[in-house]
């Protein structure tokens, strides 16, 4: 990572933006957003924060400048504490006109575990939830380092057993629910997916997992070579675990999927892979695992790509292929 | 993932801006961005309509924030457009709700430098575009082997692949329906792998192209001649060639042509064609042939007359008009008498057949 802090959005720009790309044969249009490109400063919790805020409310200043989509509609609530769990509040979208019961997917954003917030994966959520037609419910999970592993899990799951339980009386049929996140979230996913399957929880039609953090070991060629590309670099990859990483009682595969026993008996995978992001290859053997163990597994990976890309760049046509295919997975896997 | 863009508009330094405004196109040339991808990062980052329009390539694209395609085929009024600076006439363009913001003038300027090098990578040497004048020398008489030769090459053509000129007119009042017709029809025989340059020159259209097949199905409106298939360096006598099939398709009041037709296919028709626009103007047979038209607005006599002399029978020719022979044969003996010599032998209906088509050959151009 850049040692210097880079962004600010009040900095003037010297010449040499984050990751100017050239090394690395990128989509034109993903290189093109690069010059924009805030880099936050991963290492500095504080600073990293004020720079996303800051970043975020430029966003929703946008986003309010937009006609909000009229079929879909976002309600935000609190899953109240008990037992000693502290209030979660979750957002919820619905397809505005609704005939039958619905499939739902939850779905958790991104941000190495110790940045984002709901606003983040709004846009995704809401487009999800018109074109699949679905319920989707996102939890704004605590964050590390101040609340590390299981602290998110443990929110991610009770936001899914919460769903299941009372479901029905959101319209969900809950015999059709999916999980689904992107990069740390996606992680969540994962693990909350395997936690289902260990708990004989929900049921799930489909693990949605989007450039997902899976594997704490950084042990792979692509961690090992990608430490300057944008969004996600070896050095934050490294920065993450230290900072999510805790001890308890869980399994460890709870906070990094790819360390589980078994990958049998669980729901089928939907994988989307960036190809210069440093969690690439841990999602090719995620998907591998799960294929050896007879677990349905659909692979994209988008060549030219970096991590998140449709996060950061969605008007790119690569991004709105991503997206279709995302679409395209929920659709097939939350049919009546 | 940690990072996130930075919002054109949410940068207060004009000059920062524009710095990575910049930089964001250069990335775009060098990860050899195409037109779409061009547009779309363009309408990406300003968070508006981005669009382009290279009329001579037949190409238009109007892209929204979201990287959709517009499906509007016009520029809107309250654009901010950029010139692509390579003669084309190309233009860039970004349509914001609200008017231009302060940024918009410079991305488009941006955009179309880009654009510049993106539609010149993508269509091959775009050079035709350079020099506008490039074709109407290739097609001139004037001009020696040399230059032409030069335009030939700048233009893409090769001694290796013959060419055929074509001759395109337009007959109708909607001038920019046709031009783009025209442009879709070129990109239909550049998607095919040929080569076709267009340009105006004069009233017509002229067309260059390596395509061994004009289609048939021009759209309404417009008339075509296609020249003789000449080594690239004979352009001129194609083009002679094409215009002279042009006149072969002139329709008038009874005597309907195809719109499309090839001086390959007229034979020895094309004398006919050698003599100038008085001289057949002032045959007795062609005048007369314009008093029958005269005293015949609907074109019924000239009709008749014409299927009369393709059908070769007053039968024949009763069918194909639906009407009874007998009103055939009056008209027939009619149209004889008008004209000063039997129409139904075998003789007068060849003299009237020539006669018909002087007439239609003298309405010009010569």
């Amino acid at each position: 990572m850049a040692a210097e802090v880079e962004g600010a959005a009040r900095k003037p720009h010297n010449s040499t933006f984050t990751g100017n790309g050239l090394q690395y044969n990128y989509d034109a249009e993903l290189a093109a957003v690069l010059p924009f490109n805030v880099k936050i400063p991963f290492d500095n919790i504080t600073e990293a924060r004020r720079v996303e805020a800051d970043g975020m409310a430029e966003q929703l200043r946008a986003r309010a400048e937009l006609p909000k989509d009229p079929n879909v509609l976002v309600e935000d609530h609190v899953l109240p504490g008990a037992g000693g769990s502290a209030d979660l509040p979750i957002r919820i979208y619905t397809p505005a006109r609704r005939t039958t019961s619905l499939g739902a997917l939850v779905f958790f954003h991104g941000g190495g575990y110790v940045l984002g917030t709901l606003d983040n994966e709004e846009l995704r959520c809401v487009h999800f939830a018109a074109r699949v037609n679905c319920v989707v419910v996102s939890p704004d999970y605590r964050l590390a380092p101040e609340h590390p592993f299981p602290a998110a899990f443990d929110d991610c799951y009770r936001t899914l057993c919460w769903l299941a339980g009372e479901g029905a009386r959101l319209g969900v049929d809950v015999g059709r629910i999916a999980v689904g996140g992107i990069s740390s979230g996606g992680g969540l996913a994962a693990s909350v997916a395997q936690r289902a399957r260990d708990e004989h929880g929900p049921n799930l039609a489909l693990q949605l997992l989007l450039y997902p953090t899976l594997d704490s070991r950084l042990r792979t060629v692509s961690n090992a070579r990608f430490t300057d590309t944008p969004l996600w670099d070896a050095h934050s990859n490294r920065a993450m675990w230290d900072y999510y990483l805790a001890e308890s009682d869980y399994p460890a595969s709870y906070a990094a999927p790819a360390l589980a026993e078994s990958f049998e008996g669980l729901p089928a995978a939907m994988l989307a892979v960036a190809e210069m992001d440093p969690l690439r290859d841990e999602a090719l053997e995620y998907a591998s695992a799960l294929l050896k163990a007879n677990v349905s597994v659909e692979m994209h990976l988008y060549a030219g790509t970096y991590h998140a890309f449709d996060y950061i760049a969605p008007f790119a046509q690569v991004s709105q292929r991503a997206l279709a295919d995302q679409v395209n997975s929920l659709t097939k896997a939350l049919r009546s | 993932m940690h990072g996130l863009l930075l919002r054109l508009s949410g940068i207060d330094a004009e000059a920062e801006a524009a710095v990575r405004v910049i930089a964001a196109f250069d990335q775009l040339v060098a990860h050899r961005a195409d037109t779409g991808a061009l547009v779309r990062a363009a309408a990406g980052l300003a968070e508006c309509t981005a669009g382009i329009h290279d009329p001579l390539r037949g190409l238009f694209l109007s892209v929204s924030s979201d990287g959709r395609s517009v499906p509007s085929r016009v520029i809107p009024t309250t654009s901010t457009l950029a010139k692509v600076d390579d003669g084309s006439g190309a233009e860039v363009w970004l349509d914001r709700v609200g008017g231009p913001g302060p940024l918009d003038a410079i991305v488009a300027e941006r955009m179309a430098a880009a654009a510049a090098i993106i539609l010149d990578r993508i269509f091959g040497s775009a050079s035709y575009a350079i020099d506008p004048g490039a074709l109407e020398l290739l097609l001139s008489e004037q001009v020696s082997d040399v230059d032409r030769a030069r335009c030939a090459r700048l233009l893409g053509f090769s001694e290796a692949r013959a060419i055929r000129a074509v001759a395109f007119l337009c007959v109708g009042p909607q001038r920019d329906v046709i031009t783009r017709s025209l442009e879709s029809l070129t990109s239909r025989i550049r998607d095919c792998g040929d080569i076709m340059q267009l340009a105006k020159i004069g009233d017509l259209f002229a067309a260059i192209t390596t395509a061994e097949q004009i289609p048939a199905e021009l759209p309404a409106q417009i008339r075509a001649g296609v020249g003789q298939k000449v080594d690239p360096l004979k352009a001129p006598a194609s083009w002679a060639g094409a215009r002279t099939a042009l006149r072969f398709t002139v329709s008038l009041p009874g005597l309907k042509r195809p719109p499309l037709q090839s001086v390959e296919d007229l034979g020895p028709l094309i004398a006919l064609a050698n003599h100038p626009l008085d001289e057949l103007r002032a045959m007795d047979d062609v005048q007369a042939i314009t008093t029958v038209a005269a005293n015949d607005p609907s074109g019924e006599h000239i009709h008749t007359l014409d299927a009369f002399c393709r059908a070769g029978s007053l039968r024949r020719t009763a069918a194909e008009l639906y009407l009874h022979h007998t009103s055939v044969a009056a008209r027939i003996a009619h149209i004889s008498s008008a004209l000063g010599y039997a129409v139904d032998t075998p003789d007068g209906a060849f003299r009237a057949r020539i006669a018909l088509t002087l007439w239609q050959l003298s309405q010009g151009p010569d």
